[in-house]
């Protein structure tokens, strides 16, 4: 630090009277103060900033302490944090690189401006900072959610990585200390048996001895294949946690669907059904047998199956000349292709 | 909204064309299956399976395209009498009338014969128009006319016809459209239609009698002798029932088009239409001037007189066309029993690898991958 940044431009205290004095800035206008002055200007609320023309309206809760020699790249630092909590997309939701990288350029150009602009260029990237964070709350929201559970998930893992190391660690311990009481054992027990004069039962026992020590390195061995098996799953359990996290706003609206194809209506263009109809013999004698009429047979269905019908199709006319058919009839199914003779 | 459902129909699909269209299809049914049985006389005469010299076999006059027309169209009425011996109802004997005039429209006489499809053409119509219907009971009707067949020739070729009607079972009749048509025209008599738009109709100049006279005579021309015609090939249900009662009685459909179709231009062109399906189809005789020159149309001009009751003179040409057939296929039988699997595995191979070949065509450019196909049993 050099020595003329060493007193407050405010009320000219300089290190060199008090030692413990520190400088604090507030992120509205950079503008350094020492600590003291901060308290006794805005301890009692807002208040203007005391640097001459500036007058910016400050607050005691933002001051903090700068971090950078340089306040311009203080600043820089502040203003990139803000726009890239707002432009806070990622690559795997664009379609090509070509696309990512025209965003990247955007929101770098957007920084430019923030940080070096005119005041016309400042003012037109607020604006187009303020009309992306109207349009795009949803997908900001669902990023910030991602990178928490990403962190949150990240985190597990660390957690998870050291409770297996300690573990192991443990397992490793417990297993040298088994190995020499087993050892320690098994001297005693040759011992005895030398100075009961039978080698070789001394024998059986060292033999016996080292095949249990291989057995019980095979074991760890294998605790430890099955810890790492059983971490590398959890990683699996929390990457599709993950995946799920941006998950649950991903919907897109969806088309309305209509059943009979875009812009036809369910209604006839030709008759609209009548309450009643005069009698027709059959129909009317079919109703009045009780046996039909208590299986539920609506007449008014069957007035509007022979109303339909008779229209069905009646304005269809086939294209006189062959191109014209060709054009107008749509390909084949995949069904109609399938004709098989039969054999005779 | 009617129109639209119309066309997503399969009738209007896969059983619609213009009367070139369906000429050209008959004539190309019928090329394919000549070619096919001259391949197969050649491979028969190359196997040594024939005695007599293969060349004047391959010379004999073929079986044209029009006689098939004639020995369907006979076939067609035999259907009517058999239809009408199982007392099937107008819906059941109109389906496998059009089944069976779908079906031989894609495959040749020459391929197979119709006389032994009448039977299973008639158990699926039975069973797609009325839902499940008992094999034994159709055996046992079928065998008190003298139509002896078992079970298993009733159902095997039930998948090849359902693949020859390409799935498309429902068959749309003109008759419900009828019963419409005369329950709007009674409305407008007794003054108490209502239109859409909630519009009244003009005064209608006739009595009850006229109206239902004119349906009921329309229903007995459509559920008989109009479906020995292509009219179900030619236009939509709607028109065909028009035209049916247009036929007895033009001054009602001109009434009743007049106060339902309020555009001049797609009227004048719908009872165009309707014209030309009652002149040139349900009211064609033998001495009219052809309307379709050259065409393979179903009409009294083309020999094919349209009539429920067996004609005489169908029926003699249709036994001609018979013998010429059994004689056409005759070698071929002979070789059969000489030497069956020499000409059946190589003609089975030869299919086998075409339709590989296809397959392989048809997954190329299919975005599900393809492979689809469903098996056939042998």
């Amino acid at each position: 630090m050099s020595n003329d940044d060493e007193y407050c431009p405010v009320c000219k205290s300089s290190r060199y009277l008090n030692p413990q004095i520190r400088f604090l800035i507030e992120p509205t206008c950079y503008h350094k103060m020492c600590a003291s002055c901060v308290d006794r200007l805005f301890g009692n609320g807002p208040s203007d900033c005391p640097v001459a023309g500036c007058g910016k309206r400050l607050r005691a809760a933002r001051f903090r302490a700068q971090t950078f020699d340089d306040i311009a790249v203080e600043r820089e630092v502040d203003v990139r944090k803000r726009v890239n909590k707002i432009f806070n997309r990622r690559e795997d939701e664009f379609a090509t690189k070509r696309q990512w990288d025209d965003y990247l350029e955007m929101v770098e150009g957007t920084t430019f401006d923030l940080v070096n602009g005119t005041k016309k260029e400042v003012e037109a990237a607020e604006k187009r900072l303020r009309e992306y964070e109207e349009a795009n709350k949803t997908v900001i929201e669902r990023n910030v959610q991602r990178e928490r559970a990403e962190a949150l998930a990240f985190m597990a893992r660390e957690e998870a990585e050291r409770e297996m190391l300690r573990a192991t660690r443990k397992a490793a311990e417990l297993e040298t200390e088994e190995d020499k009481r087993e050892l320690m054992l098994s001297r005693h027990a040759q011992l005895e048996a030398l100075s009961n004069g039978d080698p070789e039962k001394a024998e059986r026992i060292k033999q016996n001895y080292i095949k249990r020590a291989e057995e019980r390195r095979r074991k760890a061995r294998l605790d430890v294949e099955t810890a790492k098996g059983i971490r590398e799953g959890r990683a699996l359990v929390l990457n599709s946690m993950l995946a799920k996290a941006g998950e649950e706003e991903d919907e897109e609206e969806e088309e309305e669907w209509e059943p009979l194809g875009k812009n036809v209506s369910d209604t006839s263009k030709y008759f609209s059904l009548l309450e009643e109809y005069p009698r027709v013999d059959w129909i009317d004698g079919f109703v009045a047998d009780q046996k039909v009429a208590a299986g539920g047979y609506d007449r008014q269905d069957w007035y509007q199956r022979s109303l339909f019908e008779a229209f069905a199709g009646l304005t269809v006319f086939l294209p006189e000349d062959e191109d014209e058919e060709a054009a107008s009839k749509s390909l084949p199914d995949r069904t109609d292709i399938m004709v098989v003779d039969v054999p005779s | 909204m009617e129109d639209e459902t119309y066309l997503g129909s399969t009738q209007y699909r896969y059983f619609t064309f213009t009367p070139s269209k369906l000429s050209q299809i008959r004539q190309r049914t019928n090329q394919l299956a000549t070619q096919h049985l001259n391949e197969s006389i050649q491979s028969a005469i190359q196997a040594g399976d024939l005695s007599d010299s293969g060349q004047d076999l391959l010379e004999r006059e073929p079986l044209t395209a029009e006689e098939e027309l004639k020995l369907v169209s006979y076939y067609i009425t035999q259907s009517v009498a058999i239809c009408d011996h199982f007392r099937t109802g107008s819906a059941v004997k109109a389906t496998t009338l059009i089944f069976l005039q779908r079906i031989y429209l894609r495959i040749s006489p020459l391929q197979i014969h119709p006389k032994t499809l009448l039977l299973p053409i008639l158990y699926l119509a039975f069973k797609s128009e009325n839902g499940v219907t008992s094999a034994s009971w159709f055996i046992r009707t079928a065998a008190e006319a003298g139509l002896t067949i078992t079970r298993e020739e009733l159902l095997t070729p039930e998948i090849d016809l359902a693949m020859n009607l390409r799935w498309a079972f429902q068959v749309l009749h003109p008759y419900r459209g009828i019963e419409g048509v005369k329950l709007e025209l009674l409305a407008m008599q007794a003054g108490t239609y209502r239109g859409p738009a909630g519009e009244t109709a003009p005064p209608f100049e006739g009595t009850r009698d006229r109206i239902e006279r004119a349906c009921g005579r329309a229903r007995i021309l459509l559920t008989g002798p109009a479906l020995c015609t292509d009219v179900y090939f030619l236009y939509t249900p709607s028109q065909i029932a028009m035209a049916g009662i247009w036929v007895q009685d033009g001054g009602l459909i001109e009434y009743f088009l007049g106060v339902k179709i309020k555009d001049e231009a797609v009227r004048q062109r719908l009872l165009k239409v309707i014209r030309e399906c009652g002149e040139r189809h349900l009211l064609a005789t033998k001495d009219a001037p052809n309307p379709y020159p050259g065409l393979l149309l179903r009409l009294p001009q083309n020999g094919v007189p349209i009539s429920v009751e067996i004609p005489p003179e169908l029926k003699k040409e249709a036994v001609r066309i018979d013998k010429k057939l059994f004689h056409l296929k005759k070698p071929l039988k002979e070789a059969k029993g000489k030497h069956p699997p020499a000409t059946d595995t190589s003609e089975e191979e030869r299919r086998a690898k075409k339709r590989k070949l296809e397959k392989e065509n048809r997954d190329k450019d299919d975005v599900f991958g393809g492979g689809g196909m469903i098996k056939r049993k042998q």
